[in-house]
């Protein structure tokens, strides 16, 4: 189910072929040899843009971090002190550890409730709903717009006074323009947009469980929620592991609504890491102190995918 | 019997009131979209736009004031060739690199699919400040071609392209080689063709992330003309955010840029829908 046994497991199938006709044909301009060629040659358009913009960037974002650098005068080397005055010198870069809070903050208030939400509707779905493609396709199309048009339409949704949600409740709530509500209202909206995503890849995984079970766990006398517990939820597992990492990776990765919908305010409420990093290397030409951040970045995310493949049971043996 | 009808009843209801929630924001907004700017500048105006009389009747001087404004003609051309141009070179090259992953036996293959994989991990925001660098050091700042540049292929577009091809059976493409066809020929006269569902919805997809993309443009266009919608929307929804003055234009120009979108998501909604659930499971 998940990647790496795929990879590996199709590998190993793979790898029987060439070495018995490497038996069979050791002469140059064999099979072999053709393959060889060939392969490099499907591969190469490949290997170029791996090189130009995957693997050059990743290592010059990597030197420039121990850069001072405003992309105007020539770099210095300064060592590990773009690092370290992020981390130890609150004087100089006060946003770095409140940017941080303030996205595990949204992390936590917008990637489980999205899901929580989402795995009881796609349960809803999978009882036999007429219609369910209608459904589907319909909780999709905020997934569908472009992220820019999201945030002009909450905007105008949330304004204080002609704003749809205020009209609702009868109030003016400036809910993007306080402290406190500000970084919710955009985890709401994240939850939102990403609710259709999340429905489609959860149903499908439940649609693909083995109907049999369901049927013995019946004849056993189980209820429906016996039955989505015991059966539905341990086998949607290693999916909604899935989408809990990538919904991680991408809402540290935030920053389209708040650049667009809060600047980043009010008072750095919704201040995320990205929004930091983007200010540091095009507003004030930190190419040193941004690379630095990213790769900070790099870390933060690879501890968070190593937590979660090491401490979420991701298949059920 | 009853308990069960009126649990049904309820679900439904739900179901209903989640696409109220999740549709009627756009539809709100579209019917606005259509008002005279003084009134949606009013509280608790109604819903359908309406003249003096009360009469429905809908509005197009939003729209016109938008495409002036924010030469949304232009911004049209350049995100469809941007996003056009990007699509066709992932749909080429991501489906050669993912064959030669798939079926052709070179040395380190492995090694370096591995490699590739590992990249995955890496967040694009670690390539943002050296791909500015880069794609400045090629003379291509501030023009459509860095919008494409950086985006002519995608690692996870390979992977998954690779295990489309893994799917197929091997005896086809066995066939035609025992015919004499060349490697080249049997990759794109028999497995691009079984691929093509695939194909269908990694354009999609691959199409509609470079029609949204957002923080790349910001960083890389400068001049208004080279923009695309995402930016030139973008720029009016940031100096909205402070000055509701530009609500009619903002709304018109949303309309505007997210039709196209779901347009296209709804011709081919089969596609995308099966799609994006098996690579879920695959990846």
């Amino acid at each position: 189910m998940t990647q790496l046994a795929d990879v590996s497991m199709s590998s190993s199938d793979d790898n029987e072929r060439p070495r018995a006709r490497r038996a069979a044909q050791p002469r140059r301009g064999s099979y072999k040899a053709t393959q060889n060629r060939m392969g490099y040659l499907f591969i190469l358009p490949f290997l170029i843009y791996f090189a130009v913009f995957l693997l050059a960037p990743m290592i010059m974002s990597f030197v420039i971090s121990f850069m001072e650098w405003d992309l105007r005068s020539a770099p210095t080397f300064v060592g590990l002190d773009n690092y370290a005055n992020l981390m130890f010198d609150p004087i100089r870069y006060p946003e770095f550890w409140p940017s941080l809070g303030v996205t595990l903050q949204y992390i936590l208030l917008s990637v489980p409730v999205g899901i929580i939400i989402a795995v009881v509707i796609s349960a809803m779905l999978n009882s036999n709903v007429k219609g369910e493609s209608f459904f589907k396709t319909a909780y999709f199309i905020p997934n569908v717009t472009a992220i820019v048009a999201v945030a002009a339409m909450w905007i105008f949704m949330l304004d204080p006074q002609f704003g749809l949600i205020n009209e609702v409740l009868g109030t003016n709530i400036s809910f993007l323009g306080m402290p406190q509500t500000a970084l919710a209202t955009l985890a709401v909206m994240a939850i939102w947009t990403a609710l259709g995503y999340n429905i489609l890849i959860l149903l499908s995984a439940m649609k693909s469980i083995d109907e049999s079970l369901y049927d013995a766990a019946k004849i056993d006398g189980a209820n429906a929620v016996q039955r989505f517990t015991a059966i539905t939820l341990p086998s949607i597992q290693p999916i909604i592991f899935f989408i809990v990492i990538t919904g991680v990776i991408g809402a540290f990765q935030a920053f389209d609504q708040m650049y667009l919908m809060t600047g980043g305010g009010p008072d750095g409420a919704t201040l995320t890491y990205l929004l930091s990093l983007y200010n540091h290397a095009f507003r004030y030409f930190e190419m040193g102190t941004a690379s630095a951040m990213s790769y900070l970045l790099l870390l933060v995310i690879l501890f968070v995918t190593w937590i979660g493949f090491r401490f979420i049971p991701q298949k059920l043996d | 019997m009853i308990t069960r009808k009126i649990s049904r009843v309820a679900l439904y209801a739900f179901l209903f009131f989640l696409v109220v929630l999740l549709v009627g924001p756009f539809l709100w907004l579209t019917l606005a979209s259509f008002k005279d700017g003084s009134q949606i500048l009013t509280a608790g105006s109604p819903i359908l736009p309406v003249d003096e009389n009360g009469n429905v009747s809908f509005r197009l001087d939003n729209y016109v004031f938008a495409f002036d404004y924010l030469q949304l003609n232009t911004l049209f051309v350049n995100t469809f060739l941007v996003a056009t141009i990007a699509t066709a070179f992932n749909l080429f090259f991501n489906s050669l690199a993912g064959y030669a992953f798939a079926r052709m036996n070179f040395r380190g293959r492995e090694v370096l699919f591995r490699l590739i994989l590992a990249s995955l991990m890496v967040p694009g925001t670690v390539m943002l400040v050296p791909n500015m660098i880069i794609i400045n050091q090629l003379g291509l700042f501030d023009s459509l071609a860095a919008l494409i540049v950086p985006f002519v292929m995608s690692v996870y577009n390979i992977f998954l392209m690779r295990q489309t091809f893994l799917g197929f059976p091997r005896e086809l493409e066995e066939a035609a080689i025992i015919d004499g066809a060349g490697t080249f020929r049997v990759f794109w006269m028999i497995a691009m063709p079984l691929a093509r569902p695939m194909l269908v919805v990694l354009g999609i997809t691959t199409f509609m992330w470079n029609y949204n993309s957002f923080l790349w443009p910001l960083v890389i266009i400068q001049s208004p003309e080279n923009g695309t919608l995402a930016l030139g929307l973008g720029s009016l929804v940031s100096a909205s955010a402070t000055n509701a003055e530009l609500y009619p234009v903002m709304l018109a120009a949303s309309v505007v840029i997210s039709v196209p979108l779901i347009l296209i998501f709804l011709v081919f909604q089969k596609f995308i829908v099966k799609g994006i659930a098996s690579g879920a499971l695959k990846g």
